[in-house]
């Protein structure tokens, strides 16, 4: 199993876009905790709409000192950017993780049992996938958390609106295998169903789900953006790419850094993801098939 | 009865939005405001009315009488009002229109003094609670019949009529009667009970009688809910219907056409008018859902006044058109209330250490873009009375800030919960919290809110930290200011702020006698609650506004009316 794994990684390796796309995740990962690090404080906002002198510095254009100029309230855009990577980051993977949780427990069930739960588990999904994407996180955000949105109630939302697209992934992944002849001769061995799923069919499942995921991510995080654009994701005070392209999109003609450089990094790491996701999935498909 | 409004919007012009967002709640805050340096003669006026009150606002109407003379007409922008009708008026918008279609008994001149209006002349008796208003007999209305006294206890019924449900019915509680009649059961038929406190007395004389002495009554009867409607409606259904959506009116312009829902509203000038005549012989309100439109229209040359300026095109838009650009200050007051009752807001010391770490100066040109002038105080400083001194613990002294928190004894870390109204903009929000989170540690947590819940989770019993609020007043006297928000028992008062020395003065400003003594009971009232500091202004608003350069003769009041009928349009 490990050594599968390993083999994979190793694969994966061959691919080098792939290497520099997670290098770029990583790295969205790390700066913040660096910068951090390197600050001293909590980081979290190097704001003052007044300089050292008593001068305003609202506003500014890019310039040595503030690489990417500065907002509304005086806040170091760059920092803002970096530190916008969090709550983003962490909804995107977060939500991306719990519905491939989701998603392969009810798709691999519903494989394997068939029948009735099979039916049950692809309606529901059906159903869930039937509602609007926004409508349904409006619905959901405001019944989770009403005046109070912080990332969790975030990856909640998208999660539950998101799991089928994972659990259809699965189920097809797991019932693939399932009609396999080794799996057939692993019963009549006297192999019960759990470990038939745990040694032959969440392995070869995976893959699949594991790239899904990554894709996903990334059109998670766009969605995150979507909804704090539109009022209803996170709220100030957390930094947030949404809520920087919302503000900046007000001045847009006056001060275009504002809403540049946020959206240059939501392009970046959602691209990043999708192609990372694309990358996966070549090379997890091209294993499945040497194992199969 | 409360005048809330989401002012602190930090994007949308401050008042303007104020303005408008207070449909939600009664008032038309804006349109009687007036402005600060006349309210002093209107509240001494009001106790003493006849000597000048008889002189028609006249010196208000010489607009530039240059070439054009009269005649002409222009456009002007606006949001959908909602309502046309003087009774259900709350809002600036509809104000804008109500106020040139009506005209009440008593008016006020853009500088904000009291002058006759429907009525001549009006006085008190000794008693101080009965008032008599002399009518002008040669009055009518735009469909010819004559304004007596009968349409003003008509008028007067009608607004206090639970079947309309006024917004702004709480205006009228002065009046001996009013509230029996907006409190009993509904009866279905509108303006049916008269207010037993307004009678006519003969045609051309209405008598109002107060409950108890309340000098500021002419003041308040600029309020457009007392505004004369014609008796007949009462027995004409269609008529009242049409009335909602061409309203027949006693003042200088006149509907020519329906109300066009969002679309446009157009008044012509009223030639059988006999106060001051309008001046231009057309005005067309353009209605706009939003003030970046309308300013786009204006720089195309295709509006002629647009009032609000985005506040992200302010500075370009003073560069580019100079002094065609207005900026007239607002008796609009955008505030952080506190809920003092509650910890750790109950600490004199946490509330100043909160005030004076707010860089008003910084707030009001960079947060708010210039459209606004930093509050030191909860009365504009031109009002008489106002205080004239930036209030103790309104400065910014971030050293001195640290001291009142180190001995209010709150540790930092402590969280705090802050109210924001949702939708427009957060920079206020922002402000606040780095302000605070940087001066004190603290953790702020923003709870947001569309403004009709908003309202209720700011309510007294309700709210738990600090919630951003505006208010504009309702009369010009600093009155208007501070008895709502401050004196205990007053709806808008959600600070849960009672001070039985502040409810005393408010007393004696209502029933005294001496027009001269107003100004310092205000002022002591003012800075009795400044010590307190149960609110912390933040800055009133500017109306900004940009006119064509054929557009002269302009004039905005405090409560942000646009003095339309002064308008002269050269050719």
């Amino acid at each position: 199993m490990t050594r599968l794994w390993l083999s994979r990684l190793a694969h994966l390796a061959r691919f080098r876009l792939a290497v520099v796309l997670l290098a770029l995740v990583t790295l969205l990962v790390v700066a913040p905790t660096a910068m951090i690090a390197l600050s001293g404080g909590d980081g979290s906002r190097t704001c003052s709409i007044r300089a050292e002198d008593g001068s305003y510095q609202d506003r500014l254009s890019p310039s040595a000192d503030h690489w990417f100029g500065t907002d509304a309230q005086g806040c170091d855009v760059f920092s803002q950017v970096v530190f916008g990577a969090r709550p983003s980051l962490l909804i995107g993977v977060g939500s991306g993780l719990v519905m491939a949780v989701i998603g392969t427990l009810f798709g691999v069930v519903a494989a394997a049992r068939g029948g009735w739960v099979d039916s049950l588990v692809r309606r529901i999904g059906d159903v869930t996938l039937g509602i609007p994407f926004v409508v349904g996180a409006i619905l959901l955000l405001s019944v989770l958390a009403g005046d109070q949105r912080s990332p969790i109630e975030l990856v909640i939302a998208l999660s539950l609106l998101g799991w089928p697209g994972t659990a259809r992934i699965a189920r097809g992944a797991a019932r693939t295998v399932l009609v396999q002849p080794y799996i057939e001769s692993a019963r009549a061995a006297g192999a019960g169903t759990p470990y038939v799923v745990r040694r032959h069919v969440l392995p070869n499942a995976m893959p699949s789900v594991v790239a899904y995921s990554s894709l996903s991510a990334g059109a998670l995080i766009a969605a995150e953006s979507t909804l704090t654009y539109l009022g209803i994701g996170l709220q100030v005070p957390t930094i947030s790419w949404g809520l920087m392209i919302e503000q900046g999109q007000r001045s847009y003609g006056q001060t275009p850094h504002l809403i540049i450089f946020p959206a240059l990094f939501l392009t970046a790491t959602v691209a990043a993801f999708v192609l990372l996701g694309d990358a996966l999935r070549d090379s997890l498909d091209a294993q499945v098939e040497v194992t199969s | 009865m409360k005048t809330s409004h989401r002012s602190l919007t930090a994007s949308a012009v401050v008042l303007a939005l104020a303005l408008t967002a207070c449909s939600d709640d009664a008032d038309d805050s804006t349109a009687t405001s007036g402005a600060g340096s006349s309210a002093t003669t209107a509240v001494s006026d009001a106790t003493e009315p006849a000597s000048d009150a008889t002189e028609p606002a006249s010196d208000a109407t010489e607009p530039a009488g240059e070439s054009a003379g009269t005649g002409g007409s222009f456009s002007v922008s606006m949001s959908e009002p909602s309502a046309l009708d003087p009774a259900l008026a709350q809002e600036v918008e509809g104000s804008q229109v109500i106020r040139l279609l009506f005209t009440t008994l008593t008016t006020l001149t853009p500088e904000l003094e009291l002058a006759p209006g429907a009525a001549t002349e009006w006085s008190v008796a000794d008693d101080g609670v009965t008032w008599t208003f002399e009518l002008d007999p040669a009055a009518t209305f735009s469909d010819g019949t004559a304004v007596d006294a009968g349409d003003f206890v008509y008028a007067i019924a009608r607004s206090a009529d639970p079947d309309l449900a006024a917004p702004a019915s709480y205006q009228g509680y002065p009046i001996s009667g009013w509230a029996d009649v907006l409190e009993a059961e509904a009866s279905g038929a509108i303006g049916d009970v008269p207010v037993a406190g307004v009678t006519a007395v003969d045609d051309d004389t209405l008598q109002i009688v107060t409950d108890a002495p309340f000098s500021l009554l002419p003041m308040l009867l600029t309020y457009p809910v007392f505004a004369p409607v014609p008796s007949e409606l009462a027995d004409d259904p269609a008529a009242a219907e049409a009335f909602a959506e061409q309203p027949i009116g006693n003042g200088p312009y006149v509907m020519s056409e329906p109300w066009q829902h969002n679309e446009s509203i157009t008044v012509v000038r009223n030639d059988t008018y006999t106060g001051t005549p309008g001046i231009a012989e057309q005005i067309d309100f353009r209605i706009y859902s939003d003030i970046l439109t309308s300013y786009r229209d204006y720089q195309a040359g295709s509006l002629d006044i647009a009032r609000g300026i985005p506040p992200e095109e302010f500075q370009a838009a003073i560069e580019e058109y100079g002094e065609l650009v207005m900026q007239t200050p607002l008796a609009g007051l955008a505030y952080i209330g506190l809920p003092v009752a509650r910890a750790p807001f109950d600490n004199l010391d946490f509330r100043k250490a909160l005030s004076l770490s707010i860089d008003r100066v910084a707030l009001a040109e960079r947060v708010l873009q210039g459209a606004n002038d930093p509050a030191y105080g909860y009365v504009p400083s031109q009002v008489p009375g106002a205080s004239q001194e930036p209030c103790e613990a309104c400065a910014y002294d971030l050293e001195l800030a640290q001291e009142h928190f180190a001995a209010s004894g709150v540790e930092p870390g402590t969280t705090i919960v802050l109210y924001d109204i949702a939708d427009d903009g957060q920079a206020v929000i922002e402000f606040l919290t780095n302000s605070w989170a940087d001066a004190f540690g603290l953790e702020i947590e923003v709870r947001s809110f569309e403004f009709a819940q908003y309202l209720e989770e700011t309510a007294a019993d309700k709210v738990e930290g600090p919630f951003e609020l505006g208010w504009v007043w309702d009369y010009p006297s600093g009155y208007s200011m501070l008895q709502p928000l401050f004196a205990s028992g007053s709806g808008a008062n959600n600070l849960s702020y009672a001070s039985d020395e502040f409810d005393a003065l408010m007393t004696r400003i209502e029933t005294s006698t001496d027009p001269a003594e107003v100004p310092g009971l205000l002022n002591e009232a003012e800075q009795l609650v400044l010590a307190d500091l149960p609110m912390l202004p933040l800055a009133f608003g500017r109306e900004a506004t940009v006119h064509a350069d054929r557009i002269s003769g302009l004039q905005i009041d405090a409560g942000a009316l646009y003095r339309l009928e002064l308008v002269t349009v050269a050719d």
